[in-house]
């Protein structure tokens, strides 16, 4: 039993970092109806700028949230020029047409990598005070995946808060909802893509700098994370942060569940616990708009 | 959403979609005779100007345009994504290193390879039936990534090593471990290929997967079965990127996971979106002209990945149809010129 319960907490660590990334592609594709999967790239970008600002170390916590912030910040700016420079071409395209481009984007962006940070990963040691663990009843949690944790809960919390209670929120979702409707209102749409944009930007550079004590930072990022985070929005149902939120806790347990019990299969279980959601629901777990609930 | 409202009170205006099917349509011998002369002067000539070292890259690069010809099935004809073609390549790859002992005919050899790959794809196809669109290329990718690590699982296929030592075999008294008789084994089995795709797009079959790609409803209401339809076209992609897969494990004598890896998948894409999916040759064009490039240009650089890239931002954003759409472009230009 408490082989059972060690692995669901252990999932549910495993879940949030999922979910993290995933929520500022899920926003995207939610408003824009844009499949971005250059998200990868902009979550190692976040993971590469902020092992760059601390140079692999932190002294305390505030420093490193600082150095992520900044990291969102930089992405945001990246976001709002691939925005403007290639996905405001596309809109309204074929969602082929715009996989394919924010493929060609990912490539252009782990080439640029490469060629700024050169081929060698970088690690980034966790803030002081992060790198232990706390023990609930007899399991053990890592304690920095109790910090993902909270700021986890905070940004899907943060994303409920925005869409649905704010006049911005409102705004955001008429453009989703009808575009044209929108601009005949006086809605300046245009600036509000650009903004979701630069916000999804930065929610994925956010999740690479806060993910990159975790990981080893190279390009291999990229595709891995591009790749997760589009198995968690296409399982939570395109466009529904709910939904991205409960898809990346099933996944996350799910995946803990048959590395304890089926060891054979470590390594591809997210794969696996994908492929069977896809073939029990096509239609993912929850697939509602981001216009209809949050 | 308002062209959709539109539609339900006035007919919606024919599509101008350059359409694969509909062109003048000649007697199906002559249009067979013209591919097959097509790739007779292609098989005749390159070894006349192109050798050694070069050839082999020109051999890899008709192997590649096989296995994006059969991809653009899914893509151009069907209006399937698939994020996992490497899977099949890679299939038709491990079936000709697992079989190197057994079989000693390439042919049989390539054969087994596009029926191992046929075979998986069709089951593939049966039990993701219901999926369609992001969801099923989003499940492809998946698979993919999954036969990827299973080679470093299953101690048959020796992980990272991979299986080295394939021969090319001897066919008719040819030692194909010569390049320039490799060649015209891979061009005689790309043709052969080639041919079965071009009678495959004339057929009812071909007509049923463009109605599928241009309007899943209305072909159903018709009468075509477009899940039948989507599986047909998934084996045979499959098949074809097998046969592929084959070729390139008796011309490389190795297969390694890389052959499995995603990219691969991505680069198949890229090059069947280079070269046009609405054209029946766009793909062929797409992998010969990337592979070329790639080796010329791309390897020599610290990162090729960025290039590659920038190349594919450009041609989606300015030349979404392909480089071979733009010879229409060019025509339409003359006339307007001419008039």
């Amino acid at each position: 039993m408490s082989e059972l319960i060690s692995a669901i907490i252990a999932g549910i660590a495993q879940g949030m970092p999922l979910f993290i990334v995933a929520s500022g592609l899920t926003l995207i594709f939610g408003v824009l109806r844009v499949l971005n999967f250059a998200h990868g790239a902009f979550f190692m970008l976040g993971a590469f700028l902020l092992a760059t600002m601390l140079s692999g170390g932190a002294d305390n916590l505030a420093v490193f949230l600082l150095a992520a912030l900044a990291a969102a910040a930089v992405l945001a700016v990246v976001g709002v020029a691939a925005d403007t420079a290639v996905f405001k071409r596309l809109y309204g395209q074929d969602h082929m047409i715009t996989l394919l481009a924010s493929y060609a984007l990912l490539l252009g962006l782990e080439g640029l990598t490469t060629m700024l940070w050169g081929n060698k990963p970088r690690s980034q040691a966790p803030v002081d005070g992060l790198g232990g663990s706390l023990s609930v009843g007899r399991v053990e949690v890592a304690s920095y995946d109790v910090f993902l944790l909270v700021v986890g809960l905070a940004i899907g919390a943060g994303l409920y808060l925005l869409l649905q209670r704010t006049r911005y929120g409102k705004v955001i979702r008429a453009v989703s909802t009808d575009e044209l409707m929108a601009r005949a209102l006086g809605i300046r749409a245009r600036r509000v893509q650009a903004g979701v944009f630069a916000l999804g930007a930065a929610l994925a550079g956010l999740s690479g700098a806060l993910m990159a004590p975790l990981l080893s930072v190279d390009v291999g990022l990229a595709p891995t994370y591009a790749i997760q985070s589009f198995a968690i929005v296409i399982i939570g149902g395109l466009g529904s942060v709910g939904g991205a939120l409960t898809a990346a806790l099933i996944l996350g347990i799910a995946d803990s569940l048959m590395v304890s019990y089926v060891p054979d299969v470590a390594g591809f279980s997210l794969y696996i616990a994908v492929a069977l959601i896809l073939l029990l629901r096509p239609q993912g777990l929850a697939g509602r708009p981001v216009g209809s609930a949050a | 959403m308002t062209a959709q409202q539109n539609s339900t009170v006035v007919a919606p205006p024919e599509p101008t979609r350059s359409p694969v099917g509909i062109e003048r349509r000649r007697h199906p011998i002559v249009e067979l005779a013209k591919i097959l002369v097509t790739c007779l002067v292609i098989a005749f000539a390159v070894p006349t100007v192109v050798h050694d070292a070069n050839l082999f890259l020109v051999t890899t690069a008709v192997i590649y345009a096989v296995f994006a010809m059969g991809t653009n099935v899914l893509f151009g004809w069907t209006g399937i994504s698939s994020f996992g073609q490497a899977a099949f390549f890679g299939t038709g790859a491990y079936a000709v290193g697992l079989t190197k002992d057994h079989i000693e005919s390439p042919i049989l050899a390539v054969l087994v390879a596009g029926l191992a790959a046929g075979v998986m794809a069709l089951l593939f196809a049966a039990l993701a039936g219901r999926i369609t669109g992001v969801e099923f290329a989003m499940l492809t990718l998946i698979f993919g990534q999954i036969l990827w690590m299973l080679t470093f699982r299953m101690d048959a296929l020796h992980g990272e090593n991979g299986i080295p030592a394939i021969s090319r075999g001897e066919l008719f008294g040819q030692n194909l471990f010569l390049d320039d008789k490799f060649w015209w084994f891979a061009v005689i089995v790309a043709t052969v290929v080639v041919l079965g795709l071009a009678h495959i797009r004339r057929s009812s079959l071909g007509a049923s997967m463009n109605a599928v790609r241009d309007d899943p409803l209305r072909a159903a209401a018709l009468g075509i079965d477009v899940r039948l339809v989507r599986a047909l076209a998934f084996t045979i992609a499959g098949v074809v990127a097998g046969v592929a897969g084959g070729l390139m494990a008796q011309q490389q004598g190795l297969v390694t996971p890389e052959i499995l890896v995603w990219a691969l998948s991505g680069e198949v894409i890229v090059m069947c979106l280079i070269g046009g999916m609405r054209t029946f040759w766009g793909p062929a064009v797409g992998a010969v002209i990337l592979t070329v490039v790639e080796h010329y240009l791309f390897d020599k650089l610290a990162s090729p990945d960025f290039f590659v890239g920038l190349a594919l931002l450009v041609v989606v954003l300015l030349a979404p149809g392909g480089l071979l759409s733009l010879t229409t472009v060019f025509r339409r230009v003359r006339r307007r010129v001419a008039r």
